[in-house]
C-alpha cells in the first residue's frame, strides 16, 4: 500500500503543477482559436491550424524582432563573459591595494535596483547617440556585479598553487587566464552565459525606451505592438507570437537546467 | 661559487613579528640541501622568498652569484614543485610537463623531445595522454617532477613534495628523487617537516625553529653533535632522551635511583641543567657497568631492533633502543647502563655545554676489513 504522505505529497505535487502551467499550456491553446473562441471563454481550440502564426508574422515584423532579440541578446552575453571574467580575474589573481574595498562596491551595485539608474542610463546612451541602436541596447549590459561575483567565486576555489607554478614558470597573465582559468571554470561560464542570454532575451523596459522603429526592436516589444495594433485585440495572434519567443527560453532552460542548478549553487558554498 | 646565497635574509608581514630572522646561508651548486623544522617554523616561506612568490622584508639574496633579491619568479631561472603538485586538471600529462616551456621559446619537435625524455626517466610514457584526475598519487607526484626538469633550470625547489604519499611510496620516492637530482646535477632546495627525510636525503641540512637557524651541517654532524636541546629532540627517531638534573660531585642526578658519572674532560664547575642521551647509547648493562634499573613500561619490537620505554621519575619516560629480538616484558626490570661519553650536557636555555665527538665508521676501519684491491 501506498502510504498516505506519499499521496498527499504528490498530489500537492500535480496541483501547484497545474496552477504553474496552465497559463502557459492556455496561451498555446488559445493561439490555435479564432478570435470568437478566446472570448467565449473556450479552453479548447475547435480546430488546430496554423493561420494565427501565419498571421502574426505577416501583421507585424516578426522576424526581424527574433533576429534582432537574438543579436541583442548573444552580444550580452558574449560582452558579460568577456567583462565579468576579466574583473573576476583581476579580484582573485592580481594583488593590489583596496581590492576587497573596491569588490565590496562593486557587489553593492547588486542592491541598487535597475530601475533606478534608468533614467541616468538613458541620457548617457542618448548623449553617445546610441538611441535606436544595437549598441544601446546592449553595451550599458556588459558590466555585470553578479556575474563577477559569480566567477570570482569558482575563480577563488583554484588552488593558488597553480597560479604560482605558472608564476614560476614564466607564464604570462593572459597565458595564465585563457589557457587555465577559463577552462577550469567552464561550467560557471556556462551557467552565467545561460542567466545573461535568458536575462537579455527577457527584457522589456530598456529596448522600449531607446527603440523607435522596428530596425533594432527586440522580439518582446513586438508583443506588445501586436496587442495594441488594434483596438480589439486578435487574442489568438498575440498567443502565436508569445508562444514562438518563449520557444528559445524553453530550450535553453531544458538543455541546461542541471547545469544551472548545479553552477548556480556550486560557487556560492565553497 | 654558490648557487643560492642568502645574506640577512628577514620575512615581517606585520613589520613587527618575524617570521624569518637573519638567515645567512649558502648552498653550494649540485646540492641537496634541506629545510626542515616543525611546522610554522618559516621554512616554506624561506621556499617561496627564494622562488620569489614571497617579497623579502629585508636582507639580500643571490642565484649564481646575481642579486635575484627582485627578479620575478620566473626570471630566476629556477623551477619549483608543491605539495599538492598544482597540475593543471584539464591537461593531459603531456601538455601540463610542456606548459611551461614556451617561454624558453623552443620549438616544437624540441618541447616533444624533452617531455618524451623527462616521461622515460620516470616512468610516465604510458600515461602521456592522460589527465591528471586519472592517474595514481604517485604518479601524480611524477608528473610533477616531470614539470620540474623538462625546465632544465639548474634549482628546483621542492615543497614537501612527498608528504601526501603513503609510507611505502614515500621511501621509494625518496631514493628516486635522490638518484635523479644526483644524475642531472641538479640544486636542490628541499623542504620538509619530516626529520627522517631530512637525514636519509641531505647533502647539507638546515633546521629551523620559530624563523631561526638552529644548526646547518650534515645530517650525520646534526645528529651527533646537536647545537642545542631542540635539534638534539628534533632530529632522530625516536628523539634524543633529555631530562632535568643537578651535577653533584661529578655526577650526573638525574633521580633517586639515576646517576651518570660525569666524563673525565667535562669542566664540573659549569653550569649543566639538563643531560641528552640517544635511545640507542642506552644498553643493557653487564656487572661492570651497571647504572640503573629501569622498570618497563612499554615494549615496541620492530625486528630488527626493540624499543623499551621506562618511567625515570612520575613524569618522564625515557626510551632505550637494543639492536635485534628481545623477549622482555612489560613490568619487568632491567638493568641498564649508559656509557658517561654518550652523554650531551645542555645549559638551562638548552645550548649545548658538552658533547664528545662522535664520527660515523669508514667501511675500512672494520677490524680484519677485506683489503680493497681484493674486492671483485
Amino acid at each position: 500500500m501506498i502510504p498516505f504522505k506519499k499521496i498527499s505529497l504528490y498530489a500537492l505535487l500535480i496541483f501547484f503543477t497545474i496552477v504553474m502551467m496552465f497559463p502557459i499550456v492556455y496561451a498555446f491553446l488559445i493561439s490555435f482559436m479564432q478570435s470568437g473562441e478566446v472570448l467565449e471563454g473556450n479552453l479548447w481550440p475547435s480546430e488546430f491550424n496554423f493561420s494565427n502564426y501565419q498571421k502574426a508574422f505577416e501583421q507585424v515584423p516578426l522576424f526581424k524582432y527574433l533576429t534582432n532579440s537574438f543579436v541583442v541578446s548573444i552580444t550580452v552575453t558574449i560582452g558579460q563573459l568577456i567583462v565579468s571574467s576579466l574583473a573576476a580575474y583581476a579580484f582573485v589573481f592580481i594583488p593590489f591595494k583596496g581590492r576587497d574595498i573596491i569588490f565590496f562596491l562593486f557587489i553593492s551595485t547588486m542592491m541598487i535596483p535597475w530601475e533606478a539608474t534608468m533614467i541616468p542610463n538613458f541620457f548617457t546612451v542618448q548623449n553617445l547617440g546610441w538611441l535606436n541602436s544595437y549598441a544601446g541596447l546592449t553595451i550599458p549590459f556588459f558590466a555585470l556585479a553578479f556575474g563577477t561575483f559569480l566567477l570570482r567565486q569558482h575563480f577563488k576555489t583554484i588552488p593558488k598553487e597553480l597560479h604560482e607554478a605558472a608564476q614560476v614558470s614564466g607564464v604570462g597573465r593572459f597565458r595564465f587566464f585563457f589557457h587555465i582559468v577559463l577552462p577550469v571554470s567552464k561550467s560557471s561560464l556556462i551557467t552565467l552565459a545561460i542567466y545573461s542570454f535568458l536575462t537579455t532575451w527577457n527584457m522589456y523596459l530598456w529596448p522600449l525606451l531607446i527603440t523607435n522603429d522596428e530596425k533594432v526592436r527586440t522580439v518582446q516589444i513586438g508583443i506588445k505592438q501586436l496587442q495594441s495594433q488594434e483596438v480589439a485585440s486578435e487574442w489568438g495572434i498575440v498567443m502565436a507570437a508569445v508562444v514562438i519567443i518563449i520557444i528559445p527560453t524553453l530550450l535553453l532552460l531544458y538543455m541546461s537546467q542541471k547545469r544551472l542548478q548545479k553552477g548556480l549553487t556550486q560557487g556560492a558554498i565553497k | 661559487m654558490s648557487a643560492i646565497h642568502l645574506v640577512n635574509i628577514i620575512k615581517s608581514y606585520d613589520g613587527k613579528t618575524k617570521v624569518v630572522e637573519d638567515i645567512n646561508v649558502e648552498i653550494q651548486e649540485g646540492e641537496f640541501f634541506v629545510l626542515v623544522g616543525p611546522s610554522g617554523c618559516g621554512k616554506s616561506t624561506m621556499l617561496r622568498m627564494i622562488a620569489g612568490l614571497e617579497d623579502i622584508t629585508e636582507g639580500d639574496l643571490f642565484i649564481n652569484g646575481n642579486k635575484a633579491t627582485s627578479l620575478l619568479p620566473h626570471e630566476r631561472n629556477l623551477s619549483m614543485v608543491f605539495q599538492n603538485y598544482a597540475l593543471y586538471p584539464h591537461m593531459t600529462v603531456e601538455k601540463n610537463i610542456t606548459f611551461g616551456l614556451y617561454k624558453q621559446k623552443l620549438s616544437k619537435s624540441e618541447q616533444k623531445k624533452r617531455c618524451d625524455e623527462a616521461a622515460e626517466m620516470l616512468g610516465l610514457t604510458p600515461y602521456l595522454q592522460r589527465k591528471p584526475k586519472a592517474l595514481s598519487g604517485g604518479q601524480r607526484q611524477r608528473v610533477a617532477l616531470a614539470r620540474a626538469i623538462v625546465t632544465q633550470s639548474p634549482i628546483c625547489l621542492m615543497d614537501e613534495p612527498l608528504s601526501n604519499l603513503d609510507a611505502k611510496l614515500r621511501t621509494k620516492m625518496r631514493s628516486e628523487l635522490r638518484q635523479l637530482q644526483r644524475l642531472l646535477g641538479i640544486t636542490m632546495v628541499y623542504v620538509t617537516h619530516d626529520q627522517t627525510e631530512a637525514m636519509t636525503m641531505a647533502d647539507r641540512m638546515m633546521i629551523l625553529n620559530h624563523g631561526q637557524i638552529q644548526q646547518v651541517g650534515k645530517p650525520l654532524e646534526i645528529y651527533n653533535q646537536p647545537n642545542n636541546e631542540f635539534v638534539a629532540t628534533f632530529i632522530g627517531a625516536p628523539p634524543m632522551n633529555v631530562a632535568n638534573m643537578k651535577v653533584i660531585d661529578h655526577t650526573c642526578v638525574l633521580s633517586d635511583h639515576i646517576t651518570i658519572p660525569l666524563p673525565h674532560d667535562v669542566d664540573p664547575t659549569a653550569s649543566y641543567a639538563k643531560i641528552g642521551v640517544r635511545a640507542e647509547d642506552i644498553t643493557l648493562a653487564s656487572e661492570n657497568d651497571y647504572l640503573f634499573t629501569g622498570e618497563i613500561v612499554n615494549v615496541e619490537i620492530l625486528g630488527t631492533e626493540t624499543l623499551l620505554t621506562f618511567a625515570i621519575d612520575e613524569k618522564n619516560q625515557w626510551l632505550a633502543k637494543l639492536n635485534g629480538q628481545w623477549d622482555i616484558q612489560i613490568g619487568e626490570k632491567v638493568p641498564l647502563s649508559i656509557e658517561s661519553h654518550h652523554i650531551h650536557l645542555f645549559d638551562e636555555h638548552g645550548q649545548t655545554m658538552f658533547q664528545s665527538k662522535k664520527k660515523a665508521v669508514s667501511s675500512y676501519q672494520v677490524k680484519d676489513a677485506l683489503p680493497k684491491e681484493k674486492l671483485l
